[in-house]
């Protein structure tokens, strides 16, 4: 689908900018909405749209987020309220209802219904047998992604003496002495140029490891962060 | 799903539908894929291990995309078969269909989203006030 929401090439490229500036703002469901994005561009190709406004696209695929989001929230607290812990097909048609009971259905005011005659679930399997199957035109891999996450190994494991009788050999070992190894080189007026110059070497030399040090810790921190957004699959 | 024994052949022809369309739900997948909508289903705290579950959501949820879109194309339609009505040889340059935030709103509101666009951005909140209130 082309964009038709631009008027000339300028505004184009304004906007090609700005979305690069965005870059720096990236939000942890960027990847997810991309997709939506896809996803939701395809199904108005099907219905009969030719071009988009971006934000038209943006706003449907946020609401479409959204609407996956209520559908299993309401799907679970469903199957809490019954006592459950896991979710099954009357869960989510009795959420499918509450989401749609604005515009109503077939089959709601009778008592002695059988949930699966309802109007719902019913229209989804017309929706679905009069649609043409349109499959998403990228092959998408699990996500999010979990790293794995490498651990920096205890004093025993690492065979090394604990500095001390109270450090237990159980904790995490020290870090090499390499990567926090401060030498006193502040340089101030007094000095001439060329102490200077080594200073600052040597200043950078020792920065370098201590900075790939916090870099390593972070980054094994932030594993160990983002590992809970995947842990919901056991 | 419970297979009450005693239940009439109208509930157990319903059972039967709701079975067979789950299992044809499998044969053709929906337009929104599944890891999508696994992925936003576990952020809610919804847990199945069935496949076919995430296959209804996503079956449920494209209905409504497709609903919401046809809705904003009768709209985009009526508007330009409005203005076609004065200006016939421009008929052939508005033929491109495009999904306006104007047609995605009013569609929208029937199913009790409201969505309201900009329609401008200021640069500061003196933009537009008089020259001379301006100075003050």
């Amino acid at each position: 689908m082309k964009d038709g929401g631009f008027e000339n090439k300028k505004e184009l490229e304004n906007s090609k900018n700005q979305s690069k500036s965005s870059k720096f703002y990236i939000k942890s469901d960027d990847f997810a909405l991309a997709i939506a994005k896809v996803a939701v561009a395809q199904v108005c190709e099907s219905v009969g749209f030719q071009s988009f406004q971006h934000s038209a696209l943006e706003a449907l695929s946020d609401i479409i987020v959204w609407y996956i989001y209520n559908l299993g929230k309401t799907s679970n607290f469903n199957a809490n309220l019954a006592g459950r812990v896991e979710a099954n097909v009357f869960d989510v048609i009795q959420g499918l209802e509450e989401l749609e009971s604005g515009l109503g259905f077939a089959g709601a005011s009778d008592v002695n219904r059988c949930v699966a005659n309802l109007g719902i679930v019913r229209d989804i399997v017309h929706f679905f047998g009069d649609g043409g199957d349109i499959t998403f035109a990228y092959e998408v891999p699990w996500f999010p992604v979990v790293k794995e996450w490498k651990r920096i190994g205890s004093f025993w494991e690492k065979g090394e003496d604990p500095h001390g009788e109270h450090i237990p050999s159980w904790l995490p070992a020290f870090p090499d002495p390499d990567t926090y190894a401060t030498q006193s080189s502040v340089g101030n007026g007094t000095m001439s140029a060329s102490n200077e110059v080594k200073n600052g070497r040597v200043e950078r030399k020792i920065e370098r490891p201590l900075l790939n040090f916090q870099q390593q810790f972070a980054h094994n921190g932030n594993e160990g962060g983002s590992s809970h957004v995947g842990g919901g699959k056991g | 799903m419970n297979h009450n024994p005693q239940s009439s052949d109208g509930k157990q022809d319903d059972d039967s539908a709701l079975s067979d369309f789950l299992a044809s739900l499998m044969d053709y997948a929906p337009t929104i894929p599944d890891e999508l909508v696994e992925h936003y289903l576990a952020k809610s705290g919804f847990q199945c291990p069935d496949v076919r579950l995430i296959r209804l959501v996503a079956v449920a949820t494209q209905k409504f995309v497709a609903e919401v879109a046809s809705d904003a194309l009768q709209h985009c339609k009526a508007r330009q078969a409005a203005v076609v009505k004065d200006k016939r040889e421009k008929q052939q340059k508005d033929k491109r269909l495009i999904l306006t935030m104007d047609d995605l709103s009013k569609s929208l509101r029937e199913y009790g989203v409201n969505v309201k666009h900009q329609e401008y951005f200021a640069d500061s909140p003196s933009t537009g006030i008089d020259p001379a209130s301006r100075e003050e």
